[in-house]
Formats: C-alpha cells, sequence, structure tokens
C-alpha cells in the first residue's frame, strides 16, 4: 500500500475528518486547523512506508495529530482569518441582512457549543469531539486513543455533563451580561 | 465526579449505541424518576449543537489532500499553506482596484487555453470545456485546472451573504461568495484611482510590495 500513492491519497481521505477532530482537540486556540492537518498530511505520506502493522493506523495516526498540535503551541500564528467560522463552510458576512435564516442561527449554536467543549479538559474534549465526526464509534474512538471502551464510555458520559454544565453557565452568563 | 448509571445510558441512547437491554434499564429507571427523560433530552440536544459545530470546521478537512510523496519529502506542501499569507495579499490588491498588466502567465511554462493569458476570472478554461456542464461542474474544472497549473492555491470558505425561506415552505434561497486564492506572476502593476474631479485614472505602483493581514 505504502508504494501506490493512489491508496496512500485514498486512505488519507478517509481519515482525514477524524484526524482534524483530533487535532481540533489539542490544539492551541491561535494555531490554524488547516496548516496543522496539512502538516499531518506531509508526516503521514513522508512515513506511512515505516508502519508495519496496518492495525496500527489509527493510534499512529493520532500519535501523530496529537503531536503536531501541540508542538503548534510553541509557534506563534498570524494566519488571516477570511471568515469567523460558518454553517457548513459558510459564515454570516459583512452583507447578511438582518434576515438572518434559521441555518445560520443553528450554526451559531453549534459554535458556541463547540467552544463550550474546548473548555473541557483534553481527556474530555478528545473523546466528545471525536463523536461528533460521522460514523465514528466507541469502539473505532477507543481503538484511535489506545484505550478499553469502558474508558471512553466513562469519559464520554463525564465529558457530556461537564458540556451541559459548560452550556448552562455560559447562557446563564450571557443573560446576565 | 463518576458517571452515574443514568449518565451512561443516557450516553449510548446519544450516541446510537445503545442495546435492547440498555433502552430497558433507561426505561425502568424513567419508570421511577421520569426527570431522565428531561436529561436525556438534554444531553441530546448537547450533542446535536456540537455535533454541528464540529462539522462545520471539519469542513476544511475536506480540502487537505496528501500530497504527492516528492512534494512531502521536499517540504512543498507544507509551504503552500503557509505561502497563504503573502499571497493573499494579491487577491485582496485586487479587491481593491489594482490592476495589472502585461501577465507573463501563471507560472513558468505554463499556458491558458484562452490565449489570453492569466486573465482574471479564467474565461478561457471554462469556456474550453465541453458545453451544458453544470456551473458547479464548471468551476471544478476550473480549480482543477488552476491548481494543476500553480494558479489557484485554494478555495476559501463561502461566505453566506443572505438567505431567506421561499415561499413554498421547502427550502431556502441562499446567496453567497466564492473565494478563490489564485496567483499569477506579473510584470507591472498600475492602481486604479480617481482625480481631484473624480475620474477614473490609472498609476504605475512603483513599489508592488504588499501583504495583507487583516480578515478581508
Amino acid at each position: 500500500m505504502a508504494g501506490d500513492p493512489e491508496a496512500v491519497r485514498a486512505l488519507w481521505e478517509t481519515h482525514r475528518r477524524w484526524v482534524a477532530a483530533v487535532i481540533l482537540a489539542h490544539k492551541p486556540r491561535d494555531a490554524e486547523l488547516e496548516d496543522l492537518l496539512q502538516e499531518v498530511a506531509v508526516r503521514y505520506v513522508r512515513t506511512i512506508h515505516e508502519l508495519r502493522d496496518p492495525a496500527s493506523l489509527r493510534g499512529w495516526l493520532r500519535a501523530v495529530a496529537v503531536n503536531v498540535a501541540r508542538t503548534a503551541g510553541r509557534r506563534s500564528s498570524t494566519r488571516l482569518r477570511l471568515t469567523k467560522g460558518g454553517a457548513a463552510g459558510m459564515s454570516a458576512g459583512v452583507g447578511a441582512t438582518e434576515d438572518v435564516s434559521v441555518e445560520v442561527a443553528a450554526a451559531e449554536e453549534g459554535r458556541s457549543a463547540l467552544e463550550a467543549a474546548q473548555r473541557l479538559r483534553p481527556e474530555y474534549r478528545e473523546p466528545l469531539l471525536l463523536r461528533c465526526v460521522r460514523g465514528m464509534t466507541y469502539h473505532q474512538i477507543a481503538h484511535a486513543m489506545g484505550l478499553p471502551i469502558t474508558t471512553v464510555e466513562t469519559r464520554l458520559a463525564r465529558a457530556r455533563r461537564m458540556l451541559i454544565e459548560e452550556m448552562e453557565r455560559h447562557r446563564t452568563g450571557a443573560a446576565n451580561d | 465526579m463518576e458517571p452515574t448509571r443514568e449518565d451512561i445510558l443516557i450516553g449510548r441512547v446519544t450516541d446510537a449505541e445503545a442495546a435492547p437491554d440498555d433502552w430497558r434499564e433507561l426505561e425502568a429507571l424513567a419508570a421511577a424518576d421520569p426527570g431522565v427523560w428531561t436529561r436525556l433530552a438534554a444531553a441530546q440536544r448537547a450533542h446535536a449543537l456540537l455535533e454541528r459545530g464540529v462539522e462545520d470546521v471539519l469542513t476544511v478537512a475536506e480540502l487537505i489532500d496528501a500530497p504527492d510523496a516528492s512534494a512531502a519529502r521536499s517540504g512543498a506542501a507544507v509551504d503552500v499553506a503557509h505561502r497563504w499569507r503573502a499571497y493573499a495579499g494579491w487577491a485582496a490588491a485586487a479587491m481593491i482596484g489594482v490592476a495589472w498588466a502585461g501577465v507573463s502567465g501563471v507560472l513558468p511554462g505554463a499556458s491558458s487555453p484562452s490565449g489570453v493569458p492569466g486573465a482574471p476570472g479564467g474565461q478561457g478554461v471554462i469556456t474550453a470545456g465541453p458545453p451544458r456542464l453544470a456551473p458547479d461542474e464548471l468551476m471544478e474544472r476550473y480549480l482543477d485546472t488552476g491548481r494543476a497549473q500553480g494558479r489557484v492555491l485554494a478555495e476559501l470558505p463561502m461566505v453566506m451573504v443572505e438567505s431567506r425561506p421561499l415561499e413554498s415552505g421547502e427550502g431556502a434561497e441562499v446567496i453567497y461568495l466564492r473565494q478563490v486564492l489564485e496567483r499569477v506572476i506579473v510584470r507591472d502593476m498600475f492602481e486604479v484611482g480617481a482625480d481631484e474631479l473624480g475620474r477614473p485614472t490609472v498609476a504605475p505602483v512603483m513599489r508592488p510590495s504588499f501583504t495583507r493581514t487583516d480578515p478581508i
């Protein structure tokens, strides 16, 4: 597989979303997800041929992603920000009218929930974000993180409870402002 | 704060990992305390919102392809992402009215099918395609060709300008801006401005150095 560029590329496409979620869970706030994911992609292509056991791919990719995300904290980023997040790749721009759609409001709530999740400790944040990637099961999260399923389940349960409290705190705080 | 059995069961239900026995157990708990359903609803709502937020952010992942092995070894692929900052300045300059002339081609050795080298918008590339293609297909073709020739560096997140529900009640009309980050090589640059009478003027830009760091 390592010698087949098409297979290498296809495999990356299968995994890049959850790898991005891992980076999102560990990166500093000012580091750009795109830059870090690009860096992981480069390391993946450079070193995939060294991977002897295909079954260990998830764990290996996660280790690379965590490493890239954490070391990004030592670099400053001045990346220009073209939009402020958005709904499925969109965001309300300068010309947005007052007729803001339900879709944009939902995206805003989603962004707020993500910010709340990012205030949790990394060991809770990571499985929570991974669970939001389409198709990631408890089993796959456990495999990627190198943890027993029961531990993942316990962390998710705690994380979700903390998330609800954090969102409630944020809502209450916003209402009091 | 160890999670309770109820937390675990609610988690399984929320994550679509619950077995029939889990459901039965949760229903038994709810029979004794109907507040279980409220807490389940809260968990599902929190998950749905977070899922939305995460999915929105992760759309960027679709833009990051695995580089060619040779590019990865040389580090060129990483450079592309980091070069955005510098090249974004050119895109921004175009937006504020800088016109260029004497375009010498996209990249050394690259040619433009339009016969108008480096024509903004790449009309030649688009019209060279087969007729009756949908705009999205044409746009994809434009982006693919641009990437292959080194002109298109990336397509940036769309910016929603306006949306409104359709009168039929089914769906919405959405007006949005698509942004493509591009790179061209130019010989000379001219700035389009206005004189004291408001008449348009064109003046050469003496030191064409520009880097945008503010949001566009």
